[in-house]
């Protein structure tokens, strides 16, 4: 997760390090828009690079 | 327990809040709507308040504050934020109206409990007197989600009210709400390190800002500022997930046609004609109806008709028609002639039309996903998602676009967005004007007009993204719900911004006219004319009379292209003229406004700019195909 006030509004609106939420769209481009619970959330592409993400298979969930 | 309460003086002794602007009328109990963005606070605000509201811009910033009453309350409402701090202006505002409130009214979205207790769970840290209205209770029946009511306000140690705002919410219920406002649980170990900190700045709800680094509220204090905000907002998320947990079964997570729609709007494939038939719409909106029916009837009909005559002769009765008074009062430029015409019964309607679709287009949760589809496009041009806000308000006007610019996340951004503005953003006033032209001059002409226009704004952005120092803001954009708007919060919204716009513009617009007034009395106007006219004839190749129409395109963009109007021109010539006048210099307000916004230096550098862009570009097409 990025630092700075980025990362505090991501903790505010629900998303900190250690969760999951699922991808809603990727824009060709590279903007990328999550989901957790209801709540969509889009992403621009210089941020979304440096979010690191680990892939889990919806299944196990 | 409550702390402030047990060392008055000391709470006193550190209040020195700058806050006049809420202090003008003490005595009443301040009650302050708080809440994340789109959870329903201004259609609440409404129906508590009704009609009476009051609203102006908080001091040094351009976010409006709403305050109305209800019964011996005076009810504040706040832009909508996602936790208290100072990241932007809204926040600020937000906060120092929350750190002045007696009681806070939290309105919660009932299907986003996770992302709104977080603020909830601020405001008790924060030691206010809080009750939660739980909004969205139709919605949360819908997707069947299971709130345990009680249970919640046994972890937050307040109130939870359930509502539903569109249907209208009970007096008694408010009240009762208001009456039952009280201070809520703590975590025992911010209770702890906000222990020490109290003592030093007297109140709970300044002491846990400046632990959370806000570096207004430790500059207030003397006091450094705070390097735990991580920990305590990580700990507050985490406190809030577990009570989410205990409280809620969640229901549906997906609302099918919902969901289609927002993919809809935000892939490009299906977002690129979803925004053309907007754009259309707002084409039949604004462009036909309002500029044209509207416009025609509010400027021929009452302005130029019943107005102007009637002043004329009010002032003809006072002031002989020769002197100069005369002139600059009711003259070519007369400041309540022509300047009223002008600004009421032309801008105003026009202004109000874009604000009014803005708002729709807000309201209804398809903007922020404009934003979204356009945001990679945007960072060519050193731009976010956001930026989409301000260009799309140019073409109403370019003015209230360059005071909307405010909302964009840096410097840099700032000044990229003015500069698209001011040189290749034509306003609607202007824009009438441009498309009668261009038709006449046929379908080559406009293609290439809009290729020379389209290109001149990319070489802009991307230049100016790649001389500005700094980065710009990556975009994070909380996507609302997309709902059907209401017509109450659309309309206040809309009254709102043409409002602050009509304050904060007017008194430009009547100077502007004033200095024309008075240049063209003593000559300075034809001055410039005649020093144009060289540059004019044989580096445009156009008519010397075309050196009028720029000159005058200084003071009111529409002016300029209209006097291209009455001019015997080829087509090549009108398509010259045209890039050259839409390049031009903005209108004598907007440079006004954007030396205000942007200061005097960046002002004045982009203002000459599109002098030398305008010339430039139009002398080298003229040159080209001519």
């Amino acid at each position: 997760m990025p630092h700075g006030p980025l990362r505090a509004q991501f903790i505010r609106m629900g998303i900190s390090e250690g969760d999951s939420a699922t991808c809603f769209e990727r824009l060709p481009g590279g903007t990328v828009v999550l989901q957790k619970n209801r709540q969509q959330i889009a992403i621009g592409r210089s941020l979304a690079n440096e979010i690191l993400i680990v892939i889990v298979d919806e299944s196990k969930d | 327990m409550n702390e402030s309460e047990d060392m008055p003086r000391h709470f006193e002794k550190h209040r020195h809040v700058e806050l006049s602007f809420l202090q003008k009328d003490t005595g009443a109990t301040k009650l302050v709507l708080v809440g994340n963005p789109n959870v329903g606070k201004s259609l609440l605000f409404n129906s508590l308040s009704g009609v009476y509201i009051d609203v102006s811009n908080y001091p040094g910033t351009t976010v409006e504050v709403v305050k109305g009453s209800y019964k011996h309350y005076d009810v504040y409402d706040t832009p909508g934020i996602y936790g208290v701090s100072s990241f932007n202006d809204e926040e600020r505002v937000a906060r120092d109206i929350i750190l002045e409130a007696d009681v806070v009214l939290n309105v919660v979205d009932g299907t986003h409990l996770e992302r709104d207790l977080f603020l909830t769970q601020h405001l008790i840290d924060m030691g206010k007197k809080v009750t939660v209205l739980l909004n969205f209770m139709d919605d949360v029946e819908k997707h069947g989600i299971e709130i345990d009511i009680p249970k919640l306000s046994h972890f937050l140690g307040v109130d939870v009210v359930p509502i539903c705002a569109v249907r209208g919410v009970d007096v008694d219920v408010m009240d009762l709400a208001i009456r039952s406002a009280r201070e809520g649980v703590q975590r025992n170990e911010l209770h702890r390190i906000l222990h020490t900190m109290l003592s030093k700045v007297g109140s709970q709800a300044e002491a846990l800002l400046v632990l959370e680094g806000d570096p207004s509220m430790s500059a207030r204090h003397a006091i450094p500022a705070g390097d735990q905000q991580e920990e305590i907002y990580v700990n507050r998320r985490n406190r809030v997930n577990y009570v989410v947990n205990q409280i809620l079964s969640s229901g549906s997570n997906t609302d099918r046609w919902r969901d289609l729609l927002s993919r809809w709007s935000i892939s490009p494939y299906t977002g690129l004609p979803l925004l053309l038939v907007a754009l259309y719409g707002l084409y039949l909106f604004v462009g036909r109806f309002v500029a044209q029916d509207v416009v025609g009837f509010t400027e021929g009909e009452i302005g130029k008709g019943l107005w102007e005559p009637w002043i004329r002769n009010v002032v003809g009765a006072m002031i002989p028609a020769s002197s100069w008074l005369n002139v600059l009062l009711v003259g070519e430029f007369g400041i309540v002639s022509m300047t009223v015409t002008y600004v009421l019964f032309l801008l105003l309607p026009l202004v109000a039309s874009f604000y009014l679709a803005l708002s729709v287009m807000e309201d209804s949760g398809y903007l922020p996903r404009l934003a979204t589809m356009v945001d990679r496009g945007l960072t060519f041009l050193g731009l976010n998602g956001r930026a989409v806000i301000p260009l799309i308000l140019g073409f109403g006007c370019v003015t209230s676009a360059t005071i909307t610019t405010r909302l964009l996340g840096t410097e840099r951004e700032k000044t990229i967005a003015t500069a698209i503005l001011q040189f290749v953003i034509p306003c609607s006033a202007q824009m009438a004007v441009i498309a009668a032209l261009l038709a006449g001059a046929g379908f080559l002409p406009m293609l290439i007009y809009t290729v020379v226009i389209v290109a001149v704004l990319l070489t802009i952005g991307t230049v100016l993204n790649r001389v500005l120092r700094g980065e710009s803001a990556p975009l994070l954009l909380d996507l609302p719900v997309m709902r059907l708007p209401r017509i109450s919060n659309v309309a206040r919204k809309t009254a709102v911004r043409t409002f602050g716009f009509m304050k904060e513009a007017i008194g430009w617009f009547f100077a502007g006219a004033l200095v024309v007034g008075i240049a063209q009395m003593t000559g300075v106007l034809q001055f410039f004319v005649n020093l144009l006219s060289p540059v004019t004839t044989y580096w445009l190749q156009l008519p010397p009379e075309a050196s009028k129409a720029f000159i005058m395109g200084v003071v009111r963009r529409d002016f300029g292209a209209a006097g291209l109007y009455d001019m015997a021109l080829s087509p090549l010539q009108i398509l010259v003229a045209l890039i050259t006048i839409t390049l031009f210099v903005p209108c004598i307000a907007s440079l006004m406004v954007m030396m205000k916004e942007r200061g005097l230096k960046e002002g004045f550098v982009i203002w000459i700019g599109t002098w030398v862009a305008a010339f430039a570009v139009g002398g080298l097409v003229s040159q080209i195909l001519m």
